[in-house]
């Protein structure tokens, strides 16, 4: 296997944690990838920002992600500002980001999974 | 003309469920029709179903497993199965389709690592 440091990756997780299986799914390919030494990052966007409350299945592993390493965990802003969640209630510290920031995020990736 | 593009698949889709597989599986074909080198298509979330032989298909409805063994036997092709996906939706891991194999996330970021694009088809 090539070395694995070169290649950017986001997991962009844009459902809510109760609908179905798939939230929880990709955050095992975060994990993975973590275990990978690929330094993955998240972006919570759209229903995906409400994984970051408190109240469902995974919140311990949500908790958890810094200890698995990864650390670079992102929040569309906006999204939280249209659902009324303040960021002050968070499972972890989110940094926000803006449209723009989040464009420029995405277009820095040389992998993108998830939607 | 351009060396070929190492490509690998992500499908995640319900075969039964979303248009989103059997369009993976038509991307699959042209990449190799296009002289492409398609290395790996990754089963994962509910794709996993795409694995399972004679998942109760109707004569006149096609097979999506005997379609991904034809191409993966035709093309050499390595189609992983998630093993925790398929545990978790009921699939007997050791009786898969011809051509499927399981494995784990990891030959998926390997994957993701080796070839030029991974491409995911999601529902």
């Amino acid at each position: 296997m090539s070395d694995s440091s070169d290649k950017s990756l986001l997991i962009l997780c844009r459902r809510a944690p109760g609908g179905s299986a798939q939230p929880r799914e990709l955050l095992d390919i975060a994990l993975t990838a973590a275990a990978f030494d690929c330094a993955p990052q998240l972006l919570f966007a759209d229903d995906g920002v409400c994984q970051l409350l408190p109240g469902h299945d995974f919140t311990g592993l949500i908790e958890a992600l810094p200890v698995y390493g990864i650390e670079r965990v992102f929040v569309d802003a906006q999204a939280l500002a249209r659902r009324g969640i303040d960021p002050a209630r968070l499972l972890l510290p989110a940094t926000p980001l803006d449209a723009a920031e989040i464009a420029d995020l995405l277009d820095a990736q040389q992998l993108l999974l998830g939607g | 003309m351009s060396p070929p593009l190492h490509i690998a698949l992500l499908v995640e889709a319900s075969p039964h469920s979303h248009r989103a597989a059997t369009t993976a599986l038509r991307f699959a074909r042209a990449a190799v029709a296009a002289g492409q080198r398609l290395s790996r298509v990754f089963f994962f979330g509910d794709g996993v179903l795409a694995a399972r032989p004679h998942a109760g298909e109707v004569a006149d409805e096609p097979d999506p497993a005997a379609q991904w063994s034809a191409l993966a036997a035709e093309s050499d092709i390595d189609l992983v199965v998630c093993v925790a996906a398929a545990q978790r939706r009921g699939i007997d891991t050791a009786a898969l389709a011809e051509g499927f194999r399981i494995g784990g996330l990891g030959q998926l970021i390997e994957a993701g690592i080796d070839a030029d694009r991974l491409v995911s088809f999601g529902d």
